[in-house]
């Protein structure tokens, strides 16, 4: 099979009216431009049934090219993720008579044992990007309540939350950020739009 | 105004389906970003626009799909903020079963961004014209398989049903591989609690390229685990109701042809 044949065929029945409109009304014709077509391509172009779906598929295969190859940035500006810091913040509301509610505040590096008072996982993300001079750490943080499980009605897979304090802390970051920081933090708050 | 970033559909069939609107956008692109092109989109691009960006390697194997639309997203958004505008085409209708324009025009909204969605011919659409069904007549109810299955979601046998994404059911993780009858079996069981086993269903394929014909299969619904390794994440189901309901609100069958009753709920200061 020759498929750079074939895929030229296909692309300019896509694209040519005209021709398409030839190769419907007598696929012999339309062959002539394309004397490298093998007989049994030209055996399934000539039929156009449900058949033609198996060399679309594999040209389209073929013209599938890598992922898109961004200006690359230069080695030494490439930014590397770090992991994430996963903090507990524990608020535990303390007796008062009138006036501002006092609180308790503690930083736990695990979910605190205790469910007392209110809890709040925060999420830091580093990143470090080389630059001149040296290395630059840039972070982003997500802060949300933590729960016990949510009950699976509430949760949605295909879910978004657009309007997190996080996801508006990433996009503040972004646009903080250089060209060369920019795509690992758009990463981070397209994460924290829609985990 | 142009948008920072326009979300462009392309219809499904090539590139013969893009509306005139479609075209004067990417033309006055500074580049197009683009996914899962039919045959010929990328060469009708690149005459359009000097700057075309295929996304489409962004998939891998057994990783979430959630993955790679969190990259084709990012990547749009870093162009449009370092050169927009930018267009980000995708196959058929933008908002119709692709999920990275709504990240994008989520985080655009918080980058200061626009965005701007140009419709394109959806599946629904085709699915449409292929089966001769019109939306209008009775309604419909269009489920995708996995969220039905997960909600469990009630079906309603009297209304015409589009299920969707039946060749993914089951999983978020990307992969071409074809399915085994199992991985059909939770959802025909749920669609026999509501549909008898010989409800005739369709599974449509809609094609990309204006030669080859859409792909119409049509099997009793006890047939469908049968099916499983030629309905690929691009095929349809369409059921058709089950019954029909009959009419429960006999008074205001009395009054729909009835003029004195339009009179009552229209204003006469035309």
């Amino acid at each position: 099979m020759n498929r750079a044949a074939l895929a030229r065929y296909l692309r300019r029945t896509a694209l040519d009216a005209e021709f398409r409109e030839l190769a419907r009304r007598d696929p012999a014709a339309s062959f002539a431009p394309f004397p490298d077509l093998g007989e049994d391509e030209r055996a399934l172009l000539t039929r156009q049934d449900e058949s033609l779906h198996g060399l679309l598929a594999l040209v389209a295969e073929d013209e599938a090219s890598p992922p898109a190859s961004r200006p690359a940035s230069p080695p030494t500006n490439a930014v590397r993720s770090l992991g994430t810091i996963d903090l507990f913040l524990q608020l535990v509301p303390q007796p008062a008579d009138d006036g501002p509610i006092p609180h308790a505040v503690a930083l736990h590096a695990a979910p605190p044992a205790e469910a007392a008072g209110a809890c709040f996982h925060i999420r830091i993300h580093p990143s470090a990007a080389e630059v001149e001079g040296g290395t630059r750490l840039a972070y982003t943080a997500e802060i949300e309540p933590l729960a016990g499980p949510s009950p699976a009605p509430a949760g949605h897979p295909w879910g978004h939350r657009a309007d997190s304090t996080a996801a508006h802390a990433a996009a503040q970051a972004v646009l903080a950020a250089g060209p060369e920081e920019r795509r690992q933090l758009l990463l981070h708050l397209l994460e924290a739009i829609a985990p | 105004m142009t948008a920072d970033i326009s979300i462009v559909g392309l219809g499904l069939t090539g590139v013969e389906q893009l509306t005139r609107e479609a075209e004067r956008t990417l033309r006055n692109s500074r580049e197009v970003l683009f996914v899962e092109p039919a045959i010929g989109t990328r060469d009708f691009l690149e005459a359009l626009c000097p700057r075309v960006t295929p996304l489409y390697g962004a998939y891998e194997a057994g990783e979430s799909r959630f993955r790679a639309y969190h990259h084709m997203a990012a990547a749009v958004l870093e162009s449009a903020l370092d050169h927009g505008p930018v267009s980000f085409a995708v196959p058929g209708h933008p908002l119709v079963f692709v999920y990275a324009p709504q990240l994008i025009r989520d985080a655009a909204a918080l980058l200061g961004l626009s965005v701007r969605i140009l419709p394109g011919v959806s599946a629904t659409d085709c699915l449409y014209a292929a089966l001769a069904v019109d939306p209008g007549a009775r309604g419909m109810v269009q489920l995708e398989a996995t969220e039905m299955l997960l909600r469990r979601r009630p079906l309603q046998p009297d209304l015409p049903l589009i299920l969707w994404q039946v060749g993914s059911v089951e999983s978020r993780l990307h992969t071409r591989s074809p399915s085994r009858p199992e991985r059909l079996d939770r959802l025909q069981r749920y669609l026999l609690q509501a549909y008898p086993p010989d409800h005739p269903v369709t599974a449509l394929h809609v094609s990309t390229h204006p030669l080859a014909p859409d792909v119409l299969q049509r099997f009793p619904l006890d047939a469908l685990r049968d099916h499983a390794a030629s309905l690929h994440s691009g095929v349809t189901l369409y059921l058709p109701p089950a019954f029909e309901r009959p009419i429960q609100d006999l008074e205001l069958l009395a009054l729909i042809d009835d003029p004195a009753h339009l009179a009552r709920i229209t204003r006469d200061d035309l």
